[in-house]
């Protein structure tokens, strides 16, 4: 047989795994190469370190009823006339089981101290079984091989199995109060004055089984630190004394005595002890208790949402903040629905809900870069409301003119991005957008895992070869250094920069930087600065588990970009190819809106989302505050339910001390204006390398005519379903079964299927819901 | 140390005569390794509980002349095709996205894991993040010490397709052992 060193019937060798002849062949081959036989080595360490490190996870068990479900189906096979004899037969099982399953569950190295339970404690004719039933010849060979336990050593366990009662101890034979252990007569002190090492646990009950405690390594360190402290008093070669050892569950069943180190017996509930392994006041180690499955720590932060609440007119006549076209929160969502979870409140944001999916918003005429969509109608969920939805909609330029790109994708290559949904998926991601883009736009790749680098130098797509090399050559390894990395992809955006063009990085990760709070200052300065210098960021999320969405969210708003969380290979292509446009190419940034209220028509507002978004009023007019921006064909939205003056709204504010206080049931002072507009809708924008911003004014009057368009319902929707999970206060009548007749009201001719999924979704979310 | 597979404890005490006894001595060695193996497919340790719970009743109604000698094989398989229906079923899942189902799974302890590498080598970080496929199959050889072949019978792969897998699986490991090391070693250098 030809063998090469890479071999896979080498390692199989390694493991164990040949037969006869195939051993042979390959024995000979190792005779002959030395670089083989290294190999075979390795295999088997890492064979044996894994083995190693595995033995170290807990070990989950079944319940306590779970098990009686088992022996009530294998009863009703069992043939009846065997059942006393089961019972029988069953103390056989216990000792011999017992014997052979611990002795073999030792790992290398330790002796556990067992030995012979004084004759006068055991049941004769059990411990005569035990004595005497030699081992089949094969399986000593296997035991005596891994074991270094003496094999003169005739191993009694007392080990507790679930269907039988435990055996009992001479002194309690008589009693029969179900088991209940008493210690056997005290052994006396060994020659080097240690007491024996023992462990009783009476099973009153049949306990929640843990075999925990077999393979427990807390346990197993604890008595090799006992046999390292005994064999050092003892001289080399004797044997450690005969101890007793009985091993039971020490799990949630009462103790009755436990005696450990020094003779000192202990009665009562095993939960009074001090902690496992603590020494108490009496100088005696706690056993620990048995290990759990550990529990599902999820690394996950997201920012918490304080939920905009009514705001009355007269208090509060202007309202002010950011747009945001993120679409993460919708996509996260999905994806904690999909694998059947609630998502964490914090993890809605409407907004983003909202914006996610495409409306059917006019292009925009004129000078400005968007076009203002406003509609106004009843809100679903409170019929004395209305609700009004504002629409923004970035102009598409046409593809002669769209400046060329110099687009860096810094990726996160570190060794949790290995997983088929994210470094792979991201691959393809990037394949398919460097398809997409014009010959004379430029792809470039950095990397960072503990050491960031450039894989890619800025390179046209015309070298469509060259860039497909280099993404495919893209493998995950190591840690995660996300600052340095950064600073790498800036620098390279810097070197290429293309004069009036469009300069972005486009990072790729599933978790956050990794960098410390004092270094997460310095590398936001450092991002808003080079946005203030035309390099603009954007941020793709991908996998879960450790997904840092408030400060991916964070790290995009300073960046001038925006943040999507992708999460299947459809939403990567919709991310970087449809909507390729919108995430490169900016239109119109630092795009903020204000809304004036007219107090004879509004005695009060809500808007729906954007918690994080809001701006102060003098915001508005300051070009130095920062706001969101808005790519080619973006669409934004805002939903503002609104309260007619006479309504009854309670605000979230303390009565004023010094005038009056006006709520809407007493209505203002007589308007300034009988104007009969509802509000006017201010918007304030900056060209994308334009320093000062434009503003644009769109008053709006009263409900639109007609009834509401399907756009209008859909959003309606989706808003109402993000109140439902976020169990908001403010949801009104608002239930799963009008989401849904909404949804199905406003789905239109969904040309992506976006909005049918989002359906889907509503009858998991309503399922989950109700199973609360 | 583990019990080499075939060795059913309820072989070596001749005790064990009964079917009952025989299911028991099943529990006590396969038990905790099957709930384990369940825990990865269907992503919680309650639902895997109740996998396993099934396959031992399973096993129960099973005939025992056909399990008997391969019963580590016949359980594995049971139990993995049972939780896979479970996890099918309950996370309305299409097949394809079953991978990133069991990543939530794993997930909480990858990332926690995934953490500690950055600071020493944690070999099972390092299963964490291989191919699903190799994972499962770098657990059941090294954790419940199954053969190729009962691997094999379990997932339904071919002997020498398990061969391969594994053979990568310990190749990746290495590497990136090996390049761990470097990296601490530099660390500590510089």
């Amino acid at each position: 047989m030809t063998l090469q060193p890479d071999d896979p019937r080498l390692t199989a060798y390694a493991l164990g795994e040949c037969d006869e002849a195939e051993r042979a062949e390959i024995e000979q081959y190792l005779e002959q190469n030395p670089e083989a036989r290294a190999e075979v080595d390795l295999v088997r360490a890492v064979g044996e370190q894994l083995t190693e490190e595995f033995r170290k996870e807990p070990t989950p068990a079944l319940t306590d009823l779970q098990h009686k479900q088992i022996e009530m189906a294998s009863a009703r096979v069992r043939r009846p006339w065997t059942r006393m004899l089961a019972y029988a037969a069953s103390l056989l099982v216990v000792l011999g089981v017992g014997a052979v399953y611990l002795q073999l569950q030792k790992p290398r190295g330790e002796t556990l101290a067992m030995g012979n339970i004084p004759h006068s404690a055991v049941p004769k004719s059990a411990a005569a079984v035990a004595n005497n039933k030699p081992l089949r010849p094969s399986n000593q060979e296997a035991i005596a091989k891994k074991e270094a336990a003496p094999a003169s050593e005739p191993v009694i366990q007392q080990e507790k199995l679930y269907f039988s009662p435990p055996p009992q101890m001479k002194d309690q034979a008589a009693s029969g109060d179900g088991g209940v252990n008493a210690p056997a007569p005290e052994p006396s002190l060994d020659a080097q004055g240690i007491r024996p090492y023992r462990i009783t646990v009476p099973q009153a009950e049949s306990s929640d089984a843990s075999r925990n405690t077999q393979q427990d390594p807390e346990l197993k360190q604890k008595q090799k630190l006992y046999d390292e402290a005994v064999a050092s008093k003892h001289s080399a070669g004797s044997p450690a004394p005969a101890e007793v050892k009985e091993r039971t569950d020490t799990a949630a069943s009462e103790y009755d005595t436990v005696t450990v180190g020094g003779s000192i017996q202990i009665r009562g509930n095993w939960r009074d002890y001090p902690a496992p392994g603590a020494i108490d006041q009496r100088g005696c180690i706690m056993p620990p208790p048995p290990a759990c499955p550990p529990p599902v720590s999820n690394t996950e932060l997201y920012a918490t949402i304080n939920e905009n609440s009514f705001l009355t007119v007269a208090n509060e006549p202007l309202s002010t903040f950011s747009i945001d076209v993120d679409t993460a929160s919708y996509a996260n969502v999905r994806r904690f629905l999909n694998q059947g979870q609630l998502p964490p409140a914090d993890a809605v944001r409407i907004e983003e809900l909202i914006n996610y999916f495409k409306y059917d918003y006019p292009q925009p005429t004129g000078d400005a870069p968007f076009s203002v969509n406003v509609e106004v109608n009843a809100c679903p969920w409170n019929p004395a409301h209305s609700l009004a939805r504002i629409g923004l909609r970035g102009k598409v330029p046409p593809m002669a003119e769209r400046p060329a790109c110099n687009l860096i994708f810094l990726l996160d290559i570190s060794g949790s991005m290995q997983a088929e949904n994210k470094l792979p998926l991201l691959k393809r991601s990037m394949t398919m957008l460097a398809e997409t883009l014009a010959p004379n736009d430029r792809i470039g790749i950095v990397v960072y895992d503990s050491i960031p680098r450039v894989v890619l130098e800025p390179t046209p797509t015309s070298n469509l070869g060259t860039i497909r090399c280099a993404i495919n050559s893209l493998q995950s390894n190591g840690s995660t250094n996300g600052a340095d990395g950064l600073r790498l992809a800036y620098n390279v955006a810097r070197r290429t920069f293309i004069e009036g063009g469009i300069n972005r990085i486009l990072v790729g990760t599933d978790g956050d930087f990794n960098v410390g709070t004092t270094d997460k200052d310095e590398l936001i300065q450092m991002i808003q600065q080079q946005a203030k210098s035309g390099v603009f960021l954007s941020v793709l999320g991908f996998g879960m588990g450790n997904l840092k969405d408030a400060n991916l969210e964070g790290l995009a708003d300073k960046g001038n970009g925006n943040y999507a969380y992708i999460d299947t290979f459809n939403e990567a292509r919709r991310v970087l190819l449809e909507q390729a446009a919108s995430t490169i190419i900016t239109i119109a940034k630092d795009v903020k809106i204000q809304v004036e209220f007219n107090p004879g028509k509004v005695g009060a507002y809500r808007l729906i989302g954007y918690e994080n978004r809001a701006l102060a009023a003098q915001d508005f007019n300051d070009d130095k505050k920062d706001a969101g921006e808005i790519g080619a064909g973006h669409t934004v939205t805002a939903l503002y339910e609104l309260v007619p003056p006479g309504e009854p709204v309670t605000p979230n504010v303390d009565a004023l001390k010094y005038q009056p206080m006006c709520n809407v049931e007493q209505p203002a002072a007589p308007p300034a204006s009988d104007s009969n507009e509802l509000m006017t809708v201010k918007l304030r924008y900056k060209l994308p390398d334009g320093d000062t911003s434009t503003k644009l004014e769109v008053p709006v009057t009263g409900v639109s005519e007609g009834a509401a368009s399907a756009d209008y319902q859909f959003q309606a929707s989706v808003a109402a379903f993000g109140m439902l999970l976020r169990d908001s206060q403010y949801k009104g009548t608002v239930t799963f079964d009008m989401v849904s007749e909404l949804a199905q009201r406003g789905k239109g001719n969904d040309s992506d299927g976006t909005r049918s999924e989002f359906i889907g979704l509503i009858s998991i979310a309503k399922a989950l819901k109700s199973q609360r | 140390m583990k019990l080499p597979i075939n060795v059913v404890p309820g072989d070596i005490v001749n005790g064990m005569r009964t079917d009952s006894e025989w299911v028991r001595a099943a529990l006590v060695r396969f038990e905790g390794p099957l709930i384990r193996y369940a825990a990865r497919m269907v992503g919680s340790v309650e639902a895997a509980r109740d996998v396993v719970q099934d396959v031992f009743v399973r096993l129960c109604a099973a005939d025992r002349a056909q399990v008997d000698g391969h019963l580590a094989a016949w359980l594995y398989t049971v139990c993995r095709n049972r939780a896979l229906d479970v996890a099918r079923k309950e996370r309305r899942m299409v097949p394809l996205n079953e991978a990133v189902a069991n990543q939530e799974a794993r997930g909480h302890s990858a990332s926690v894991l995934a953490e500690r590498s950055d600071t020493h080598l944690a070999v099972l970080a390092i299963v964490d993040t291989l191919p699903e496929q190799q994972q499962e199959v770098v657990r059941l050889k090294f954790q419940d010490a199954l053969s190729y072949k009962e691997i094999s019978e379990a997932t339904g792969l071919s002997v020498s397709n398990v061969g391969f897998l594994l053979h990568t699986a310990i190749k990746t490991i290495r590497r990136q052992v090996a390049t761990q090391t470097d990296l601490l070693d530099a660390g500590d250098r510089s």
